[in-house]
């Protein structure tokens, strides 16, 4: 009888999931296809509840990311300290938030701290890039010395001073980005799109379970 | 994870029932029995409910296996049965009844009282035992394992009779050559393996099968003479020196400060300053001078031109998909596609799918707005961040369907184009797997550089052209303003733009020259 019991628990938990993703994956598939209007309303709900849902989950990553870095602090794990200033500023912005979007303080905490901040982070990038540049792009090798004439045509292709050496280097630059490039992306966006369909089939048949809930791994 | 064994599922670790078919789930490394399927614990040897062994009887190496037992002359082994001669002779008793070895004390160990008794006493003055078996003479059996008169045919038939005889000797030779032999089956062996000391089978040997390689070890090939070459002592040596060094403390070790990290040091600061020189020069010298050479790329006219084909009050649907940290080559991009659709009079809606391009976008929409007399909210709305992964741009345009964005459209057919601008491929593709494709939307876009070869083959689609305009980087709104007429910060910055690049090649040439003189000095 127990057995029974926790046989009966343990389905229900693996199979009310598997039965909500089939269903719902099956009617936005129908919803995609097809231009029926009662399953285009029923689809159009679930995107909008798809949206709310996704709400939430930030919200509660927020949460989340607040409780760990509490925990840090009370642990006195290593880098406590940044944690406190984390939860600082995640407060800050919390209050300066609350009137709404538009609020001037929120504004004020975006033009004066996280833009230039950012906007500071990328930046760097190209003295790591030139630095890079100096150290990696070595002739070592016959496939080095073709990578290293691309590096240097695009380089030289991209910006005005390129056609000032000769209408060559632009030519060239833009054979590079439109045969072997894209080529080599084209590739890329088949294989994921192939693999998109694969794990949606799989999905839809309940051999993977992604949703979480009992035996969610993949069988 | 637990198998079910039954139904093959699996378990939480822990489970005692499987979650699939409610059966029991064995133990991990339980044994069951071969002959009536009960589970033993692990390093059970005999099972406890029939008693059979779960374990194989091991047998001890030696150079010769034992002799086989002979206790009596009739009826305990098939093979002699019919052999008189080997009956009658008696098997001498030292080799029937093995006196029990006597354990030998260790050095220092008093011997216990009943050890002293059995000093001095030969085998043979050893008491019998008890019991029936110890009145037997040597080759008699007990009662018990006589065998009845109306069986002992059974041992005489075995025997080939005189008659089977001539029949085989009448095969004839050349028949008998033909005759097909079998490799592996040889003639019955010796019954090998222990002689069983308990239970019914008590005394008989190799009763039970035994397949000597399981208790055999393997012995180990000769092994070749190791001979280290010169440079393996030498490294070696190497690694016994590094490990008998004592322990220095971290600090020391991150200060090594040699003439080789001082250069690499001074390289690197004079790298950061050529680089600081080529942005900063150029924009206070505004010169200019590299505009001139210019060209608007057919991607970038492509996307000029889309602007330009729309008709005047047309609804444009912008969203605005980057951060900060890339804004600085998406801001004149915006601003100058902006600039250019506020001169064709579109009525613009704006979304963003990040949370920071609302308030990246709103500021340069004030601003063009501003220029344009556009005013908010009649010429021009804001909907700010779009929550939501793919569910994401699908939601703002059925949004549009079921009349809950904005009075600007009704339905997505309104939409006469959308201008995408995207910090990274994954935007773009949101759009255009939720938006374009399923509701075939014009659909431009500006992409910033690193997100250019991702995005590239939507535009260079000749089937079904997904994207009719695109622009690329900084240099794009640069071909831009140049195309359109209205040079702005993107015409400015190539001065410097340029300069980087161009001094980004001579670092890659200058490291390879240092790489092959350094290379030759070596040798």
């Amino acid at each position: 009888m127990r057995g029974l019991i926790n046989a009966l628990t343990i389905g229900m938990k693996r199979t009310i999931p598997m039965a909500i993703a089939i269903a719902i994956g099956s009617l936005m598939l129908v919803d995609f296809f097809f231009d029926e209007t009662h399953i285009n309303a029923l689809g159009a709900f679930f995107l909008q509840s798809t949206v709310i849902v996704v709400a939430f989950a930030l919200l509660l990553g927020l949460l989340n990311v607040l409780v760990v870095h509490v925990r840090k602090i009370g642990k006195r794990k290593e880098g406590w300290l940044y944690s406190i200033c984390l939860l600082g500023a995640a407060v800050a912005v919390i209050l300066a938030g609350i009137p709404g979007p538009d609020s001037s303080v929120l504004k004020w905490i975006f033009d004066n701290v996280q833009y230039p901040l950012q906007a500071t982070t990328f930046s760097l990038l190209a003295f790591y890039v030139a630095t890079a540049a100096y150290r990696g792009f070595r002739l070592r090798s016959l496939e080095s010395l073709a990578f290293v004439a691309a590096v240097i045509l695009v380089l030289l292709g991209q910006v005005p001073i390129g056609r000032y050496l000769g209408d060559l280097v632009p030519t060239a630059k833009d054979w590079i980005l439109n045969v072997p490039s894209t080529a080599g992306v084209r590739g890329i966006i088949i294989g994921v799109a192939l693999g998109t369909i694969a794990t949606g089939v799989r999905v839809l048949m309940g051999f993977d379970r992604p949703y979480g809930g009992e035996g969610s791994e993949t069988r | 994870m637990i198998d079910c064994p039954h139904c093959g599922a699996a378990n939480r670790e822990g489970s005692k029932f499987c979650g699939d078919c409610g059966q029991p789930l064995g133990v991990a490394g339980e044994l069951a029995c071969p002959m009536c399927d009960t589970p033993n614990r692990p390093g059970s040897t005999v099972c406890t409910e029939c008693g059979a062994r779960l374990a194989p009887v091991s047998v001890p190496l030696t150079e010769e296996s034992p002799e086989p037992l002979e206790v009596g002359e009739e009826g305990l082994s098939l093979e002699s049965a019919g052999d008189e001669e080997t009956a009658a002779e008696p098997s001498e008793p030292s080799e029937v009844e093995q006196p029990p070895d006597i354990p030998e004390p260790l050095p220092g160990e008093p011997m216990p009282p009943w050890v002293k008794k059995l000093e001095g006493i030969s085998p043979e003055e050893l008491p019998a035992e008890e019991g029936e078996e110890a009145s037997l003479a040597p080759g008699e059996l007990p009662d018990w394992l006589e065998v009845p008169p109306e069986f002992e045919g059974m041992f005489t038939e075995a025997a080939p009779t005189a008659e089977e005889e001539i029949q085989r000797g009448e095969i004839p030779s050349w028949l008998e050559v033909l005759r097909p032999t079998e490799e592996g089956v040889g003639e019955p062996a010796e019954p090998g393996g222990p002689v069983e000391t308990t239970g019914l089978l008590k005394g008989i040997k190799g009763a039970l099968a035994v397949e000597p390689i399981l208790a055999i070890p393997r012995r180990a090939g000769p092994v070749s003479p190791f001979l280290p070459s010169e440079t393996a002592i030498e490294r070696a040596g190497l690694f016994e020196t590094i490990l008998r060094e004592p322990v220095r403390p971290n600090a020391e070790i991150a200060r090594p400060r040699g003439r080789g990290m001082l250069l690499a040091s001074t390289i690197r600061w004079i790298i950061y300053l050529i680089v600081a020189m080529a942005v900063a020069v150029p924009m206070l010298l505004g010169s200019n001078w590299t505009a001139g050479y210019l060209r608007a790329s057919p991607p970038t006219v492509a996307f000029y031109d889309t602007i330009e084909n729309l008709a005047p009050e047309s609804v444009v649907l912008i969203s605005h998909d980057y951060n900060p940290g890339v804004a600085a080559e998406m801001a004149p991009q915006v601003e100058v596609v902006l600039d250019h659709l506020m001169e064709r009079q579109a009525r613009l809606i704006n979304v963003s799918l990040t949370p920071e391009g609302p308030r990246l976008s709103q500021r340069i929409l004030d601003r063009v707005a501003e220029a344009h007399g556009y005013v908010l909210g009649e010429d021009y709305v804001n909907l700010g961040y779009v929550v939501g992964v793919e569910a994401g741009p699908r939601s703002v345009v059925e949004g549009f369907v079921s009349g809950g964005g904005t009075d600007f459209a009704e339905g997505i057919e309104d939409i006469a184009l959308i201008v995408e601008f995207a910090g990274a491929p994954t935007y773009l593709r949101l759009w255009l797997e939720q938006v374009q494709g399923p509701y075939q939307v014009p659909m431009v876009a500006g992409v910033s550089a690193t997100a250019d070869p991702f995005a590239r083959p939507y535009y260079r689609n000749l089937a079904r052209s997904q994207l009719l305009g695109m622009m690329t980087g900084l240099v794009g709104a640069a071909e831009y303003e140049r195309h359109s007429g209205y040079p702005g910060v993107a015409l400015a910055s190539m001065d410097s733009q340029s300069v980087v690049h161009v001094s980004v090649v001579l670092l890659v040439l200058i490291g390879n020259v240092a790489y092959f003189s350094g290379r030759s000095k070596r040798g």
